[in-house]
């Protein structure tokens, strides 16, 4: 009926504007309590930029952890053997061998997955400066791995491996117990015997270095103390040697001007003859912290150098090196020489930082497995790729090798797999067993068909990795983070409410003049709603400057690259004007519903 | 326009009805009477006799519990929220005993408020409103704030206020209830000049008898009913 009267009706027509006068009187609201709505408006900032820089920090965690992890594994699922155990939220096998893999992988292969064994190996790589940089290599199959090889779309530089070679080098048949009877020892065979026994257990071989070293380690450096205690660190020491020469300078002698020189100077000419070795020995000294070697390295790489300046002040000593301990060296590094360079795919992120660039050969150092066959002491690798994912903190760290490559250099054999999966505390071994991606063709359940195949072994998918070395952020801060700034927006929330309405009611009166001149309802209540979207805006702006300063902050001194999410930016500005628009609806509708006249007696009650 | 044979106001069996302890109190009851355009009217009676009730009703700014109450011959019982809001905007000036103005906005601004109200832009109102502020004696005091006025100043800008869009009816509850004696006679010699000059209807509740002289027709209230319309 009110619809058919309105353009009957004599006063009725012409558009109003009670917005306009809302507007008017929210503003001079706003200036009449500008303490109070600033501090509200403080408030909402302030409780606004940690919720959204929480909410990004999260984000950036979660964007991180899931994608380091399904990157890491890079498979729907993976098998372990079932001794496989979760310590300090991080699994990682307590047996690592895995020595039916490659049977596994092609089972798996057999009913139509992608699936191959890769070997995953924590390293240290030997930098110019003397820096360790640790790198995580990953032995892919570079036949099978369709997954990790489809990183050769992000070469920018050189080339990826070619699957019809086999990357190892010639040692690949002979195992270290071979090279040591063939190059080294006498013909006896019970001094053969000997040290096949002892050497082929490696247990016992790292034990009896492990009791050893430190007893006459200390005493006659570990340079000597290699040479009698047991076949692995005399294998350490050779195969280094070859490799550590390319990486080092040329060395100077040079006459420290310390006083026990100046003292054998002043006491005798001839005690003075000893300078140029003490010279050597610091040279070495500062060469072996430079390049990060261990000082016994150094010194036989340099022995040869250093013999002339020695037999000539100590001729016997200097026959003993020539005659005895050059041969015995030569012989020993002819045994231990790896004449193929392992080829290596490196991370631009990586490469950019220490100048490395495609041809370019760098020194690895295996952490020693105790597996005969592997190589001890540093290893070549020659940079033959450069790939750039946009992941920069993951290149970093990971490098890729062929499988055959990390296997002969682990001393793994062809059908063994490692299992540990997941980044985690010290151990001596780490890798991956069986990886292996869906088939996209066929839409192939590789959960399934694994548990179908194997009932011996235990199967993560790679969301169980991120729910295991995540599980306590995602179950626990996460949501906590959540409720708590849930009850601090709610209580915001109820404060806007409880402020609004008291300064609504202060303004009853006025508001009920307005509506006996003819104020709508609807302009009542934009009177408060327009207050609180002011309010919201000037919050929601001090609250992005906040968070855009808070972010800044993180990623200048706490090295924190979280970014500007600008979801977060729109959520740290619509969540002040959400919230006080949401307090202010109460008090809003309350007024817009009195009778004008009753206003006007609340007001006469509220003066 | 407003035709003549139609009142401006009618009230037909207008009861307003508080209930108060579970007793039903009239406020006002029964009350019939028509008022035309351009009628000076006093409603008067003792405290509590129902004089601001049945000014409320009569203004829209109520709803009768009985009875009904009608505008220009409009049923205003059936109207919407919205076509009161601009029935009382376009028709209708008030003037209150206390604090008429509101307080932290300039005179001007007091005064135009109607008028934006109704859809104005204060440029349009502005020459209007400086006229009817020189017509009440305040054209001196425009950019002062309300707060800053006196009570007989506060109650010439209502005056002023009330005719910003030409409305028909001033209401004026008990509007010198809060003046001295020099300020009443000159609030009410206005009201009878805008009523005598502009014809524009005039309606004021006093329970001051001296001052029904402003009108030339009294209509006495006593518990809520209306016992004389002279």
């Amino acid at each position: 009926m009110s619809r058919k009267l309105r353009f009957e009706l004599p006063w009725e027509g012409e558009k109003g504007g009670s917005s306009r006068v809302a507007w008017k009187f929210a503003v001079h609201e706003l200036k009449a309590h500008i303490r109070i709505f600033t501090l509200i408006i403080l408030i909402m900032a302030v409780v606004t930029t940690p919720f959204s820089l929480s909410l990004s920090f999260n984000y950036y965690l979660d964007t991180v952890v899931k994608t380091s992890i399904e990157d890491s594994v890079s498979s729907d699922i993976t098998l372990a053997y079932p001794r496989s155990i979760v310590i300090d939220e991080v699994a990682h096998g307590s047996s690592s061998i895995m020595h039916d893999a490659q049977k596994r992988a092609e089972l798996l292969r057999e009913k139509g997955l992608n699936a191959s064994v890769r070997h995953v190996c924590f390293e240290n790589v030997a930098l110019p400066g003397g820096i360790t940089h640790q790198a995580e290599i990953w032995g892919i199959d570079t036949k099978n791995d369709s997954k990790v090889c489809s990183l050769e779309e992000y070469l920018i530089e050189g080339e990826w491996f070619d699957p019809n070679v086999r990357y190892v080098t010639e040692r690949e048949s002979e195992s270290f117990i071979d090279k040591l009877i063939q190059d080294m020892l006498p013909e006896s065979q019970w001094i053969q015997m000997g040290v096949i026994i002892f050497a082929s257990i490696p247990h016992i071989n790292v034990l009896w270095y492990n009791i050893t070293y430190p007893m006459i380690g200390r005493v006659f450096d570990q340079a000597t103390a290699m040479l009698f205690l047991a076949p692995y660190p005399l294998s350490l020491f050779a195969g280094s040697v070859d490799s550590v020469k390319d990486a080092m300078l040329p060395s100077r002698v040079t006459h420290p001007e310390n006083f026990l020189a100046s003292m054998l100077e002043t006491l005798s000419p001839r005690l003075a003859n000893i300078l140029p070795i003490l010279a050597m020995l610091e040279e070495i000294e500062q060469d072996a912290e430079r390049l990060n070697l261990p000082t016994s390295v150094v010194f036989w790489v340099k022995l040869e150098e250093y013999a002339d300046a020695i037999s000539q002040d100590f001729p016997l000593v200097g026959k003993v090196i020539n005659n005895v301990v050059t041969p015995i060296m030569d012989r020993l590094t002819a045994a231990f020489k790896i004449e193929t360079k392992y080829p290596l795919v490196v991370g631009k992120s990586f490469a950019d930082n220490w100048g490395i660039e495609v041809n370019d050969t760098i020194l690895l150092m295996p952490e020693f497995t105790g597996r005969s066959g592997g190589i001890s002491g540093f290893v070549s690798a020659e940079v033959i790729g450069i790939y750039d994912t946009g992941l920069s903190e993951l290149e970093r760290w990971r490098f890729y090798m062929p499988l055959e490559s990390v296997a002969e250099m682990k001393g793994y054999r062809d059908e063994e797999g490692v299992e540990i999966l997941v980044r985690g505390e010290e151990t001596e071994e780490r890798g991956i067993l069986a990886i292996f991606g869906k088939s996209e063709e066929e839409g192939l359940n590789a959960l399934e068909i694994s548990r179908d195949i194997f009932d011996d072994v235990a199967i993560f998918t790679w969301e169980d990795y991120v729910e295991i070395v995540y599980g306590s952020f995602v179950t626990l801060v996460l949501p906590l983070t959540m409720i708590i700034m849930i009850i601090t927006l709610v209580s915001a929330l109820a404060a806007i409410a409880s402020i609004m309405d008291s300064i609504a009611r202060r303004r009853t009166k006025e508001i009920g003049y307005l509506k006996a001149y003819g104020l709508r309802n609807r302009g009542a209540i934009n009177i408060v709603l327009y207050q609180a979207l002011m309010m919201g805006l000037i919050a929601g702006v001090v609250g992005i400057g906040l968070f855009i300063g808070g972010i800044y902050f993180m990623e200048e001194y706490l090295m924190i690259s979280i970014g500007l999410n600008p979801l977060y930016i729109v959520t740290v500005g619509l969540i002040p004007i959400i919230t006080s628009i949401l307090g202010a609806l109460a008090p809003g509708i309350r007024i817009a519903r009195l009778q004008p006249v009753i206003a006007l007696r609340e007001g006469e009650m509220q003066m | 326009m407003t035709n003549k044979e139609i009142p401006l106001i009618e009230l037909q069996n207008v009861s307003k009805i508080y209930t108060e302890y579970g007793y039903e109190v009239y406020a006002v009851k029964d009350a019939s009477f028509r008022i035309y355009h351009g009628e000076s009217i006093a409603i008067t009676g003792r405290s509590g006799s129902g004089k601001s009730t049945l000014l409320h009703l009569m203004s829209c700014l109520d709803v009768p519990t009985k009875g009904k109450v009608f505008i220009d011959g409009k049923d205003s019982t059936k109207l919407s929220q919205a076509s009161l809001s601009q029935l009382r905007n376009r028709y209708m000036g008030f003037v209150f005993q206390n604090y008429t103005v509101l307080p932290g906005f300039t005179v001007l601004e007091n005064v135009n408020f109607p008028g934006v109200i109704g859809g104005k832009t204060e440029k349009q109102l502005h020459d209007k409103a400086m006229g009817l502020l020189k017509t009440v004696g305040l054209a001196h005091r425009v950019k002062h704030l309300g707060v800053h006025l006196s009570g007989g100043e506060q109650q010439r800008v209502a005056l002023a206020r009330a005719m910003i869009n030409d409305q028909k009816v001033l209401f004026a509850d008990e509007p010198t209830g809060a003046l001295d004696r020099k300020g009443a006679e000159l609030v009410m010699g206005l009201m009878k000049k805008l009523n005598e000059e502009k014809r524009i209807t005039l309606l004021f509740v006093t329970h001051e008898l001296s001052l029904t002289d402003y009108a030339k027709r009294n209509i006495r209230l006593e518990d809520g009913r209306v016992i004389s319309d002279e």
